[in-house]
């Protein structure tokens, strides 16, 4: 797969995801990965932050809603970009651009970064990484959320005879690369790889782990989305808080 | 389960342990874990090192032979009276203490590294032994542990294998469960039969912690955190030795060094 591929795929899921993304009906997202990234962003006001792998612009209005100064937000697929742009307000701006080449960005700019599942979606997520350091104030967090390691391998669900997940299983954890899914009737490529591999990453960039979360569902978010409840035998999801020291 | 409890079994389980480790029948460790343990070790020669849950030594020797001064606790007497008994066979400068990796015996900032080897799974007080380990270290001394992968090493867990009994996945489930001292009952399968009958089965207790869990306890006391591994056996490795197999299918171990602040 090249660049160009993947771009193609997200291309063709555009329009889908948009109209879900705005119905409010992505359920990892606002069931159980919004509070938890809102959660690891803290306190947002007056900051400048970027969104890297913005889509449509979901999350970058949410920080924009609660008081960032200012959000930018890239993604590599022009009709995510388009359709972000349609609800910019003065606080948030969308632009088609790389995140492993934010090269029109100056250094030392943002206090904030965010990677929304974008990094299990990059060729290569150490040159997000690295960019990211770069146009990073000292002190500044990167926030970034991923497919978790245990999952992303492989894996299928051993189901019940009435089909309750019970447990995964696993393969092919050293054997890191594309892994090519159903999403909404059309193919798409996500990335495995180890959490060594991605924390050596993080750490030779020059950032320092402030913390690990591994977002499971509270009781209210099962009772309002049901279909969560693997959540609770093994996780999807894992976000890492990083500083740039 | 408290540290002291845990202490108990694994003294129960000193005596066969020792033997069965002795004579070569714990392969993870002599084809996986030590090796990777020791090419991640920074240079140690002339530094002064604990080595925390060394058990009957194996581990501590290597270091000793790197050059180290070392001294190394176990909670289990009976490891240490076999750790003992090497050195005054052999001696290469170790000095063994019974005391638990909980309540370490040491001055604040005694020494110049820590290391821990597949010992703090085992302790129920974690949060209590990282603050211990960072205690008796100097400022920007490390720490370099080895424990079970927390995300695969969870409290559901069973190998599946083909026909020919080779590992062709894992299944893991109740992640977020913590076990707090399950006892499980088990041996080094390596070892023939007539010579795993005559000693006692381990009966070792289990605590789980996740892996935000445990790296979150590390940063919360202090450390930074330096480097993360997962070591797995090459093809050679398992052409060598077919029974580590399994170990290329998901990370078995996962190896961490912290560093204090």
């Amino acid at each position: 797969m090249n660049r160009d591929d993947l771009n193609n795929e997200w291309r063709d899921l555009a329009p889908s995801w948009i109209k879900e993304s705005r119905e409010g009906r992505n359920t990892h997202r606002s069931g159980l990965l919004d509070e938890a990234m809102l959660g690891a962003c803290g306190n947002v006001e007056g900051l400048s932050v970027i969104d890297c792998g913005c889509g449509e612009g979901r999350f970058s209005r949410m920080l924009s809603a609660r008081g960032a100064s200012y959000v930018l937000g890239i993604d590599l697929c022009e009709p995510m970009i388009e359709a972000a742009k349609e609800l910019q307000t003065e606080r948030d701006e969308y632009r088609l651009a790389d995140a492993q080449d934010m090269s029109f960005l100056e250094d030392n700019s943002f206090d904030l970064a965010v990677s929304y599942l974008n990094q299990c979606d990059l060729p290569n997520p150490n040159e997000n990484t690295i960019e990211v350091y770069r146009i990073l104030k000292s002190g500044g967090r990167f926030i970034i959320v991923n497919l978790h390691p245990m999952r992303s391998a492989a894996g299928v669900w051993l189901k019940t005879d009435d089909g309750v997940k019970q447990h995964v299983i696993l393969d092919n954890y050293f054997d890191e690369g594309g892994r090519h899914w159903e999403c909404r009737g059309l193919p798409l490529t996500n990335y495995h790889r180890s959490l060594s591999t991605y924390i050596k990453g993080f750490l030779e960039a020059g950032f320092s782990i402030e913390g690990i979360k591994e977002p499971t569902v509270t009781e209210e978010q099962l009772a309002l989305y049901p279909e969560l409840d693997d959540e609770l035998r093994v996780p999807n999801f894992i976000i890492f808080v990083l500083r740039k020291p | 389960m408290n540290h002291e409890e845990v202490g108990k079994y694994w003294n129960g389980n000193a005596e066969a342990w020792t033997k069965l480790s002795r004579a070569g029948y714990d392969l993870y460790r002599d084809y996986l874990n030590t090796p990777a343990f020791f090419d991640m070790l920074p240079e140690v020669a002339g530094l002064s090192g604990l080595d925390i849950g060394c058990g009957e030594g194996h581990n501590t020797r290597i270091l000793a032979d790197r050059g180290a001064r070392v001294t190394a606790i176990d909670i289990s007497e009976d490891f240490i009276r076999f750790a003992k008994q090497s050195e005054e066979k052999e001696p290469v400068g170790i000095d063994y203490k019974i005391a638990s990796a909980v309540d370490l015996p040491f001055n604040d900032a005694e020494f110049d590294f820590a290391v821990a080897f597949m010992s703090f799974m085992d302790i129920p007080e974690t949060d209590l032994a990282l603050r211990q380990a960072h205690r008796v270290l100097r400022p920007n001394g490390f720490f370099q542990f080895s424990i079970e992968h927390p995300c695969f090493a969870t409290p559901h867990r069973r190998n599946l294998r083909n026909e020919e009994g080779l590992t062709y996945a894992i299944e893991v489930g109740e992640y977020f469960r913590n076990l707090q001292g399950d006892v499980n009952e088990w041996t080094f399968n390596s070892a023939p039969k007539e010579i795993r009958e005559k000693l006692s089965k381990f009966k070792t207790p289990r605590f789980t912690r996740t892996i935000s869990q445990w790296l979150n306890l590390i940063t919360d006391t202090g450390f930074v955190i330096e480097r993360i591994e997962e070591p797995y056996p090459s093809d050679k490795t398992v052409h060598s030795c077919p029974d580590m197999q399994d170990a290329q299918v998901v990370a078995y171990f996962l190896h961490i060094r912290a560093r204090k602040r």
